[in-house]
């Protein structure tokens, strides 16, 4: 009987750039993108079902996980989680990108560095030694630099493809330092060696290891967006497309952040390196405080909307560090509060994502970037004014929304974690991020405003519907997300 | 003693002996400024233009797709060197075959995809045709 | 094998399909259903009352069916001293009462929505859509209370009752009138609420479940809690019994708003701005009696606090005293309707406090008919008057309309309780249990048991009198102004519902005639074996939610504590019936004349006293501004000098901040790269000599 290897999800989504590629070639100057959407979202829904399917159908993969390659590549209930997460996130971009580069040349390498990247994503959520999670890393983030840069005649996108190019190898650089210096210090890539070595005790190497996962944290808190490896993050954001923006800001942040818990978690125990003098956890609490009071304070005072986003974003990344941040040697709320920083993840993929659709939206009809050009939208397109109020709102965690269960799980599990002033800072956040989330609701609804608007592109009101729906069906059905999240998390610490 | 020091002690002398070779050289040279001196060298012929031209993008295409395949050269020839050994330790055909073609069969989806963007393509410079039909004059 | 049980959802979500129906149309603001709405709903209410009766008739059999549908939400583990974490969900109780209660229900909306056929279609009024959109939700929700499992539950539909009977009397909305009236009834009835809403958080906090009937259900583990059999919480130090009579009390604070008793009736007679079947169906004969119906379906809880008891029987007794003595004044026709109809469900608070479970729901039972039968009938009335209330300018029309006289007399008699009309059976059957009940419990109860049955007898003779005053100025006598004269009986869609009404006002009384078993020996009262059930078995057993069990908690120590005295009803039924035939007796000869004086002016402070209403409204409009209002300004005085100031402070802070942080960001990609790795020098200095790696 032939068995589905456990990497499916990953290979359909390397599959469908190779046959985005192989369309491409054949028909190398068509500017109609229907069949090369079709072929993306086709693909990114199948991997989203493999993945679907092996977290649900017992498949064995989610609790135990299994070993692949020399145990360069691990696929578990975390990885699945984050595939699955990847696929969404790449079918609503992919949905969004039909009308938002309608006509434009060279739409298949659009999709085709898409779902180049999506693979990469995927396997970064799997890797399980420091040399794939660098070199998934890589293939994550070299697409992602030429597509920002897509629209090459573009002094912003051209700008923001360069200044994001450049941070990210000087933040290349960092990491695979670090992962050298882990090396030196330990004498083996795989993450499970690793901390092996640290458990049997550094000896002398405390130094090398220490500054080795310190760069490491730096690789990945590029990208997940966090202080101080935030600076790309506004600029590249904002001189997007704003379908790659969506694209970067969520999955791109999310791969970021499966890295890290799968990197730190298994790779360097929290009990050892703390008694050694490595203290990860209050790293990433003092990363988590920076990221999210500078993420929301600067979105507090911007002009622009992507901008604000791009801030918000940023914000976001703090919430969500705390996932790592509350961790303590052999707790048992680990695996509940990584679980519910997993679960928020995956609701903000799709508020985020949302939001940043109507930026797109708002892009393609011509409507300016500021505040005010939103004025009176809500009146013209009640549905895309509607969907993007839930998603404001969502990600400001006001309930019933999606983000409103996922900020409290996290916030929960943290409090029982013993981090109750984190908390208090993370509240006041969100509240600080409620007013300026409120600015573009006030614009959409109660500001008179006068457009001119060319109809309603269908395939981007898709996407919008199903992000909306995402971010409302995950109220009732938060109940799943989070059962799987903090059983794949809790299975990352057995 | 802290082994650190010695490499400190490296670090500082490494330092400061460049600069201290420059600032006792600026101190004890004569200064003539002279134009020739600030010309860029160019083999004793006299440049023109600046430095800062743009070369054709299709140099870095060129480029790129000698890198894929020096990459692919790197990764076969350890492979061929495995491969009788391991079809005589009894690894069956697919095993040992199998990812190998997989890998070639990626690198000829973009080759082909490349190709395909006009990646090798030639495009002829106006400016050097015009040029080129200048001097036929 | 599917039975009546698997269709039960259907019955609440008939009606709601009907007002989704509604309000599309009413949306897409074309006139696309016949009757402006009014078939669907007469389709979907009969449609529930087909299935009510369904119902109805396997519950007869014996079964009943008590089954959680939907949980929304669980907790993870249980707290204090509970065995099981919280619940919360949505599920049906179908036992004797609630299928009873059904039936009453969607048979009122079925005639109701006929009548409302001549009453509003008839009459040409614009905006049918969102009158039927109201109805339809509201013959959903109150029938989504009725079937409720869990306390939780019935207050979210306790709400939506509410909110359409906010809808429905503000229906006319471009009048002044009608938006103050529903404006006032959404109020008051809210004010109760609140105590309810903490009720019900109450009982989650003590019992960790909210559901009415079975093993798990809040009265039984109450009652095993006051024998020591199981442990709950219990708040502010208090003994169980003591508790569980507040959280009582904070349950009754809904009913007292819902069900219009004093002091938070304020709202009822207002509320007669609606249109009149709004009046028979909502503020009549189902909505009202929300209140009360709560009340018995969790009997058993209140059965085991004397003093909650105590409290419901005096408010109800008080209520249905005060009540009618103010609708002996009124000139309009609803008005005295209206302050009957809080004098009513005075009645059954009184049947239900003092120990009488079957009495008070037999009263709910045939007040439901009987009152809408009497809001219908003044509605055929106010139709032929076009739309003139007072009875003064009437006068005589029972020639003239003499379907709706018949039908309105045989509501009056059963309204004031003269044999045989339903009315009798039940308030006396209340009476005597007030009675009997008082006599016999030696505790304070007892005493307070005496004091509501005499103010219930008193009110008897009220009754009577301002049921025939209402009767006489209407029906008899010479009509007394041009429009009474020409005045014409409507169509078929008024008469039928009253017809129908007339019959039942009539006989339902015969479901339970007490006083003739006791007479006669005859094994007549068929509504008391219905909610009594088999001792011990069956459902009686299961749910416990029977008589059985309700009169076993009033008589044991631990619960209310009551012992009945042995007295023949038949002697107490002729002693109210005496002070109700006198009381009609003096309507008739004051004014039964061909021209009736205005006797009730010769009343001078007295009548202005009634008529004002007690100057309730007055002291309830000084308690808010006097009171309220100036707590109000220094609250806001507080908010804005203090809470503002701090909010105000902490933002220009932010925002302050905020533009510093939008500074680093200035552009220069060289200095992010310089920035980026100054900030992992410092983290990787500080962490180095925290970590002391070196």
């Amino acid at each position: 009987m032939v068995t589905a290897p456990p990497l499916t999800p990953t290979f359909l989504l390397g599959l469908t750039a190779l046959a985005v590629l192989t369309y491409d070639s054949v028909w190398p100057d068509s500017t109609d993108g229907s069949v090369l959407t079709g072929i993306s979202v086709v693909g990114s829904l199948a991997s989203l079902a493999a993945a679907g399917w092996f977290l649900t159908a017992g498949t064995g993969l989610a609790t135990d996980g299994v070993s692949l390659y020399a145990d360069a590549v691990v696929v578990d209930g975390m990885s699945l989680f984050f595939t699955a997460l990847f696929a969404a996130v790449t079918i609503l971009v992919s949905l969004a990108s039909f009308d938002y580069f309608a006509g434009k040349e060279n739409q298949g390498e659009l999709f085709g560095l898409m779902l180049l990247a999506a693979t990469g994503m995927s396997l970064m959520a799997s890797a399980n030694s420091l040399a794939t999670a660098f070199v998934a890393l890589e293939l994550v983030s070299l697409p992602s630099y030429a597509l920002v840069a897509f629209l090459k005649n573009d002094r912003g996108s051209s700008e923001a493809g360069l200044k994001y190019f450049l941070i990210g190898a000087l933040s290349s650089a960092i990491f695979v330092f670090g992962v050298s210096l882990i090396y030196g210090a330990t004498g083996s890539l795989l993450l499970p060696d690793v901390a092996a070595a640290f458990e049997s005790g550094l000896g002398d190497r405390v130094g090398i290891a220490g500054v080795g996962v310190l760069m490491v944290a730096g690789g990945v808190a590029f990208k997940a967006a966090a202080v101080p490896f935030h600076f790309w993050a506004p600029e590249a954001y904002e001189g997007a497309p704003a379908p790659v923006s969506a694209f970067l800001s969520s999955a791109s942040k999310a791969a970021g952040f499966a890295l890290a818990f799968r990197v730190f978690v298994v790779g360097f125990p929290l009990g050892p390196a703390a008694s050694a003098g490595i203290d990860w956890a209050l790293l990433f609490q003092v990363l988590a405080v920076a990221t999210m009071v500078l993420g929301n304070f600067a979105a507090a005072t911007q002009d622009e909307v992507k901008r604000m986003l791009a801030y918000s974003s940023i914000g976001h990344a703090g919430y969500v560090l705390i996932g790592l941040a509350a961790l303590s040697a052999e707790a048992s709320t680990n695996g509940d509060v990584m679980g519910a920083a997993m679960a928020h993840l995956f609701v903000y993929g799709f508020m985020n994502t949302g939001a940043f659709l109507f930026v797109a939206l708002a892009e393609n009809w011509g409507v300016g970037r500021r505040f005010e050009d939103y004025n009176g939208l809500g009146a013209e397109k009640p549905f895309a004014a509607v969907a993007m109020t839930a998603f404001l709102f969502s990600l400001a965690g006001v309930p019933p929304l999606g983000g409103f269960f996922s900020k409290l799980f996290l916030f929960a599990g943290a409090v029982e974690a013993g981090l109750w002033w984190l908390v208090v800072i993370a509240v006041i956040n969100s509240s600080l991020s409620l007013f300026y989330y409120s600015r573009v609701v006030r614009a959409l609804w109660f500001e008179e405003g006068d457009h001119d608007l060319s109809g309603a592109p269908t395939a981007l009101y898709a996407a919008l519907a199903v992000a909306l729906i995402g971010t409302v069906v995950l109220l009732p059905g938060f109940g799943p997300v989070i059962e799987t999240a903090q059983q794949a998390a809790t299975a990352l610490f057995a | 003693m802290n082994p650190w020091i010695a490499i400190g002690a490296l670090a500082v002398v490494s330092v400061g002996i460049p600069v201290a070779m420059m600032a006792v050289s600026s101190l004890l040279r004569p200064s003539v400024p002279e134009q020739g001196k600030s010309a860029v060298y160019e083999s004793g012929e006299i440049p023109t233009g600046t430095t800062r031209i743009r070369f054709n993008i299709q140099y870095y295409m060129v480029a790129l797709l000698f890198v894929v395949f020096d990459i692919e050269t790197v990764l076969i020839f350890p492979w061929t060197v495995i491969y009788r050994p391991a079809l005589e330790g009894g690894a069956s055909m697919t095993e040992v075959l199998a990812p190998m073609l997989v890998f070639i069969g990626v690198l000829v989806v973009g080759l082909v995809w490349a190709w395909r963007q006009g990646a090798v393509q030639w495009v002829s410079s106006p400016r050097a045709l015009e040029e080129k039909t200048e001097a036929n004059q | 094998m599917v039975g009546a049980f698997d269709y039960a959802p259907a019955i609440v979500l008939l009606p709601f399909l009907s007002f989704c129906l509604a309000v599309g149309v009413a949306l897409s603001g074309r006139d696309l259903l016949p009757k402006g709405g009014a078939l669907p709903g007469i389709a979907a209410t009969a449609g529930s009352l087909l299935l009510s009766a369904w119902v109805f008739l396997t519950v007869s059999g014996g079964e009943t069916y008590n089954e959680t549908i939907y949980t929304w939400a669980a907790g993870a583990e249980a707290t204090g001293s509970l065995s099981q974490p919280l619940e919360l969900t949505f599920g049906l109780l179908l036992d004797p009462l609630s299928a009873m209660m059904l039936l009453i229900v969607s048979l009122v909306a079925l005639l109701v929505h006929v009548f409302s056929l001549g009453y509003m279609n008839d009459e040409g009024e614009t905006g049918l859509p969102r009158y039927y959109a109201g109805l339809g939700l509201f013959t959903a929700s109150m029938l989504g209370f009725v079937v409720a499992d869990n306390l939780l539950m019935a207050f979210m539909f306790f709400e939506l009752v509410g909110l359409c009977s906010y809808l429905l009397i503000g229906f006319w909305f471009r009048q002044s009138g009608p938006p103050s009236a529903a404006k006032k009834a959404f109020l008051v009835t809210r004010f109760g609420d609140y105590f309810f809403l903490i009720g019900v958080v109450a009982v989650f906090a003590t019992f960790g479940t909210a559901a009415f009937a079975g093993e798990e259900s809040f009265p039984h583990l109450a009652e095993q809690a006051i024998q020591g059999e199981a442990t709950v919480n219990t708040f502010l130090g208090l003994e169980p019994t003591a508790w569980f009579t507040v959280v009582g009390l904070l349950v009754l604070g809904g009913v007292i708003g819902k069900s219009a008793q004093f002091p938070l009736h304020t709202w009822l007679p207002d509320a007669m701005e609606g249109p009149t079947p709004v009046s028979a169906l909502i503020h009549a004969a189902t909505m009202v009696a929300a209140g009360v119906y709560l009340v018995a379906r969790m009997y058993g809880f209140y059965a085991l606090s004397p003093t909650a008891m105590a409290v419901i029987a005096l408010v109800g007794a008080f209520t249905a005293l005060f009540a009618a003595s103010m609708g002996l004044v009124k000139r309009e026709i609803k008005q005295v309707l209206a302050y009957s109809t809080i004098s009513q469900y005075g009645y059954i608070m009184l049947g239900l406090g003092a120990g009488g479970y079957v009495a008070g729901t037999f009263h709910l039972l045939t007040h439901a008919f009987f009152k809408a039968l009497l809001f219908l009938g003044a509605g055929s009335v106010i139709i032929a008057m076009h739309h003139n209330e007072d009875m003064w300018d009437m006068g005589g029309l029972k020639d003239r309309m003499p379907v709706t006289y018949y039908t309105f007399l045989a509501g009056s008699l059963a309204l004031a309780g003269i044999v045989p009309f339903a009315g009798f059976w039940s308030k006396d059957e209340v009476l005597y249990e007030a009675l009997v009940h008082g006599l016999g419990t030696t505790s304070g109860l007892g005493t307070a048991l005496l004091v509501a049955y005499g103010m219930g007898l008193i009110a008897v003779l009220f009754t009577g009198f301002y049921t025939f005053r209402m009767v006489m100025l209407t029906f008899h006598g010479e009509p007394r102004t041009e429009t009474a004269r020409e005045a014409t009986e409507p169509g078929w869609n008024v008469k039928l519902p009253l017809v129908v009404l007339g019959i039942l006002a009539t006989t339902v009384g015969f479901v339970n005639m007490v006083p003739v078993k006791d007479l006669t020996g005859a094994e007549i009262d068929f509504l008391h074996k219905w909610l009594y059930g088999t001792e011990g078995a069956g459902w009686a057993e299961a749910l416990g939610t029977s008589g059985y069990n309700y009169h076993h908690l009033l008589v044991a120590d631990y619960g209310a504590g009551m012992t009945a005295a042995a007295l023949p009803s038949y002697l107490v039924g002729l002693l109210s019936l005496a002070l109700a035939l006198f009381g009609a007796g003096a309507a008739y000869v004051l004014y039964g004349g061909t021209d009736p004086d205005p006797y009730t002016d010769k009343l001078g402070v007295l009548k202005d006293v009634l008529y004002n209403n007690y100057y309730q409204d007055e002291y309830q409009v000084w308690l808010a501004e006097g009171v309220v209002l100036p707590l109000s300004k220094a609250a806001d005085v507080f908010d804005q000098a203090v809470v503002d100031g701090v909010v105000n402070g902490v933002s220009s802070v932010s925002l302050f901040g905020g533009s510093r942080i939008k500074r680093i960001q200035d552009g220069l990609v060289t200095h992010y790269a310089a920035m980026l790795t100054l900030g992992l020098t410092v983290l990787l200095v500080g962490f180095a000599i925290y970590g002391g790696w070196f």
